[in-house]
């Protein structure tokens, strides 16, 4: 392999990770559109995607098409029973008290996640094979990767047309821009809460499912998913779609060339430092606008 | 309204003394004992924490850090160029404010959920560091025979001795909270957590408060951190990821953010509570989380304040979650 | 009165002759510790690990303890963290009446503990994989003060890479690429594998890291693959395992795979599936208990122990279930042989020669509190979901 053809590997190994960031990413923005927190258990909503497609896939052998919808659904629920019970009904509202009790969430689901499906790892079955495909200008990726691709960008023109077109989307955005004047004009705050922790739930088992062929999938395997998934929201500006998915596109590209132009063992640290400098020049992220300040 | 604050905390002082006197005539198992010390180490952490995300009204997931520096700092001095044990705690002290001065200039220029990712960022890229620069910190096998701390001939050996040392740290360094909370700089931290911009217009220096908070909390995280290194004696990369970064903070919001006894609760109850349950075998992590969402959900203000206001059946608002501090 | 007080008398004698008797008496069991990573991050080697234990413990105790006494196991869990692995072993030597401890699973939580275990004086069989649990002089000024009180199962490290490189070296593998993951068991093998591999005449021609909890370890495997290389070692246990044997794959990369002694083990093939094929591992002789020769003395006890492990665990057990059963065998022969006495088991631990044991044949000395050598490791490879015995 030449060097121009290593650099083609690179970059599309950084991209598919970007995918996977991306969609993370947006599951972090829909939340805090709708309600200003940090969602950490968007991790564990990651993990159980994976899982409960093993589940039905591999255990239940149900149909794989059938098993995804099934799956995001599983998550979806999840997310809004969440919302509709300890979240709704906290007592104080305050940001960091809400914020550490989706860490508190966060442990109960994946201590139960331990109990049902034990601590191995286990693999899911790709959705069109192994075989892999070599790309023209250098590099090769198995067809799980055009899954990847294909399912990021549906997912992207889907979630463009909600927020553009339908009313659900745009009081969504009324929400995320000022609460209480979208209640004022007769949005339900709390429906529109409880939908975001559903979406949050579905798209974050949606990147934990297309990745579980390659990586494979465990009980925890969203804790590090979800935190650079985080990391990618703020890079590309917190709340921004289109940040989210600059965000993961960089965030993976810098892990990729990190790993493989630098050095491999300091490839988290490289790209955590150079999020911290975008941070420095830009405090609010790539795309991001300015924060609604506490006066 | 003064007055009545020294009051109190010459009472609440004074029992803390005769407690730590008395209390080991009361325990016999070393296994009380190490539970005990952990919860001092975690206590001097959470009261610097405290200042921080209590009072100044900033947020740090990242303080594992410093803790770790504090271990890692203390034994490579001590353990690879045979440092005198005291100047080594107290030259870790310096070097971990000053690593907490560098970045805490540029992070607390952030806001919101930016600083959080910027503390969970440094955090991870110092562990990380832990880890590869081997040559110094022993890598991810750790650094192993740090030497017991001493006073002349008397040496912290034993969990007894490492009891009345880590436990006459935690009073100093809960005093010298006090002590900061009731200065001008004390009001000045309070003025900033209520409202920035009214402090800024106020004279109050906000940015550099902060930063200052910033460091003290760090170099409290440091005596902490050199504390456990000398009674484990054997530290590893591992003990300082962002697990531990964000048990801490939970310790600070469920002892109650603002409340400096709510510091000493917040450590004492979620340490003890991580050990009891483990009589619920392999459920022990599902009842953990579950504890704490309970007390997050209603208890936010805290256990302390919580436990106060349920007895004198006050009704919680929000602002008193702020306003609480003491 | 007489009679009225003679009565008493005898009832009293009676009372105390029935409580004397063995009908009434309740042999006290022996208590040893079992102190594992049942959750965290090593949870799933750690909770095999307590299962090989307990069939271990069970079994002596169907065939009625040891001289009538029941053992029982008093059970700690380290949550992988080296803080609450020290907790841990000062919560069970609460109750003095511990006898011996087995654990810890991560090398980490071994290393806190060892010091604790030292000065306590309780003999303590690990069945962590780092060679400085037994290396690393307990005092760094005196490179002779060796543990006395530790011991460990699974064989060096060091050896099980040079098992690989001898295997290299026999099939004309001369330049070779070292994948690792970053942590203490992967730069480990770093450090063991820039040592055995020239004994051997093989180059390490190229080396990288990945982070154990990597999704993709392509761009390292294509650095690697530039340098020419005609073998790859992956030095991790995990789903890297299964990762980087698929990113190969997909990279068309012709070069033999080799993974490290800790990969023969159902959880293999779950997260390698079909690219798992076709790898190769040194590894204990439990994967392949059925393919030994007759002649080997260790096959009929790892038939028998695979047999009973299948029945109550309803899957087949990894190679690291053998260091957790050794450990738990050598202690309760030591225990047998000394009975329930500290100091005595330690000694008696220590003169255990000859032993055969699942992971090999232990001749533990003074000097060497492992007693495992190189002709203990198998070469195995894994085919279709199974292991095949190599060499």
């Amino acid at each position: 392999m030449d060097f121009s053809q290593q650099i083609a590997q690179y970059i599309v190994t950084g991209l598919t990770i970007g995918a996977i960031y991306a969609i993370v990413a947006m599951g972090f923005n829909i939340i805090h559109n709708a309600t200003g927190i940090v969602n950490f258990a968007q991790c564990e909503f990651i993990s159980l995607g994976g899982m409960f497609m093993y589940s039905l896939v591999v255990l239940f052998k149900v149909n794989p098409i059938i098993s995804f919808f099934i799956s995001m659904a599983g998550v979806a629920l999840i997310g809004a029973l969440i919302e509709i019970g300890p979240i709704r009904h906290a007592r104080s509202k305050e940001i960091i008290v809400l914020i550490f009790l989706t860490i508190g969430l966060s442990e109960v689901l994946r201590g139960i996640a331990q109990e049902v499906w034990g601590t191995d790892n286990v693999g899911v079955p790709a959705f069109s094979g192994e075989n892999p495909i070599h790309l023209l200008g250098g590099g090769t990726i198995v067809p799980q990767h055009i899954w990847i691709f294909a399912i990021t960008v549906l997912v992207m023109l889907m979630l463009h047309y909600f927020f553009k077109k339908t009313l659900m989307g745009k009081a969504m955005r009324a929400t995320a821009v000022n609460r209480r004047a979208a209640a004022l004009v007769g949005i339900s705050v709390n429906r529109i809460t409880l939908f975001s922790f559903a979406f949050s739930g579905a798209l974050g088992a949606v990147a934990g499912i297309i990745i579980a062929p390659i990586s494979t999938t465990s009980y925890d395997t969203g804790i590090m998913l979800g935190l650079k998934g985080f990391a990618a929201a703020i890079l590309g500006g917190y709340g921004n779609f289109a940040g989210a998915i600059l965000g993961g596109v960089i965030l993976g590209l810098l892990e990729s060339l990190g790993a493989g132009l630098v050095s491999s063992q300091y490839k988290d640290a490289i790209a955590f430092f150079i999020l911290l400098l975008v941070l420095f020049l830009k405090p609010t992220g790539i795309m991001g606008y300015g924060e609604a300040e506490r006066v | 309204m003064n007055t009545l604050l020294k009051q109190k905390d010459i009472l609440g002082f004074g029992a803390l003394a005769v407690i730590i006197i008395i209390l080991p005539l009361f325990v016999e198992s070393k296994y009380y004992f190490i539970v005990l010390n952990v919860i001092g180490l975690n206590t001097i952490v959470v009261v610097g924490l405290n200042l921080l995300i209590g009072f100044a009204g900033q947020i740090s997931l990242g303080h594992a850090a410093f803790y770790g520096l504090g271990s890692y700092f203390s034994g490579i001095l001590t353990v690879n160029y045979g440092f005198p044990l005291w100047p080594a705690m107290v030259v870790g002290m310096m070097a971990t404010g000053a690593v907490a001065y560098l970045i805490g200039y540029p992070s607390l220029k952030l806001r919101g959920h930016y600083l959080v990712m910027a503390t969970l960022g440094f955090g991870i890229i110092i562990n990380i560091l832990m880890g590869e620069l081997d040559q110094f910190t022993g890598g991810h096998d750790g650094l192993m025979g740090i030497p017991p701390l001493a006073i002349g001939g008397l040496v912290f050996d034993n969990d007894l001795k490492n009891f009345y040392l880590i436990w006459s740290f935690v009073f100093l360094c809960m005093l010298a909270a006090r002590n900061l909370l009731n200065s001008r700089v004390g009001r000045a931290l309070r003025a900033i957590s209520g409202s920035e911009v009214a402090a800024n217009s106020l004279g109050i220096n906000t940015a550099d408060y902060k930063v200052k908070v910033f460091v003290l909390s760090a170099m409290f995280a440091s005596i902490s951190g050199s504390l456990y290194a000398h009674y484990i004696t054997f530290i590893s990369p591992s003990s300082y990821d962002f697990h531990y970064s964000i048990q801490v903070v939970t310790m600070v919001i469920v002892g109650g953010m603002g409340s400096l006894w709510g510091s000493l609760l917040g450590a004492g109850v979620l340490t003890f509570i991580s050990e009891a349950l483990h009589v619920a075998k392999q459920y022990h992590i599902i009842a953990y989380g579950v504890f704490l969402c309970l007390v997050l959900v209603f208890l936010p203000e805290g256990i302390l304040m919580g436990i106060i206001n349920l007895f004198l059946k006050r009704k919680t608002q929000q602002n008193i979650i702020k306003g609480n501090r003491q | 009165m007489k009679r009225k007080s003679f009565m008493i008398v005898v009832v009293a004698l009676t009372v105390s002759f029935l409580m004397g008797t063995p009908f009434c008496y309740s042999a006290e069991p022996i208590k040893i510790a079992g102190i594992f990573a049942l959750t965290g991050r090593a949870a799933h080697i750690g909770t095999s690990q307590r299962d090989a234990v307990i069939l271990a413990i069970d079994d002596v105790n169907q065939k009625g303890g040891i001289n009538g006494r029941m053992l029982e196991m008093v059970m700690g869990d380290t949550e992988s963290n080296p803080t609450k692995a020290v907790m841990a072993l000062k919560k069970v030597l609460e109750s003095q009446d511990v006898v011996a401890i087995i654990g810890p699973t991560l090398t980490g939580t071994a290393m806190a503990m060892r010091g604790f275990i030292e000065k306590e004086k309780i003999p303590t069989f690990m069945h962590s994989g780092g060679d400085v649990i037994l290396k690393a002089p307990l005092d760094k000024k005196d490179p002779n003060s060796l543990p006395k009180w530790t011991f460990k199962s699974p064989y060096k490290a060091a050896d099980a890479m040079g098992k690989i490189c001898q295997y290299m070296s026999k099939h004309g593998i001369k330049n070779i690429g070292f994948l690792y993951s970053n942590e203490g068991f992967g730069k480990d093998g770093l450090r063991n594998v820039m040592v055995q591999a020239p004994k051997y005449g093989v180059t390490v021609a190229a080396q990288e890291a990945f982070q154990p909890r990597d999704i993709d370890i392509t761009a390292q495997l294509t650095r690697i693959n530039a340098k020419g290389i005609d073998g790859i070692i992956a030095w991790t246990v995990g789903p890297a395992m299964g990762i980087i044997a698929k990113n190969i794959k997909q990279l068309g990369i012709k070069a033999p795979l080799f993974e490290c002694h800790g990969a023969g083990d159902p959880i293999f093939w779950k997260v390698a599936g079909k690219a798992g094929e076709g790898v190769m591992m040194p590894s204990t002789k439990i994967v392949v208990g059925d393919q030994l020769p007759d002649t080997d003395i260790q096959k009929q006890k790892i038939i028998d122990y695979v047999k009973a492990y299948n029945e109550k665990f309803k899957h087949e057990p990894g190679t690291m279930v053998a260091y957790g059963a050794d450990a738990a065998f050598i202690v309760i022969e030591a225990i047998k042989k000394a009975g329930p006495d500290r100091a005595k088991i330690r000694d008696a631990i220590e003169n255990t020669k000859g032993y055969v044991g699942m992971s090999g044949i232990y001749n533990i000395s003074p000097q060497d509190h492992n007693g495992l050598s190189m002709k203990d490791i198998v070469m195995i490879k894994a085919t279709k979901g199974s292991w095949k015995l190599l060499e």
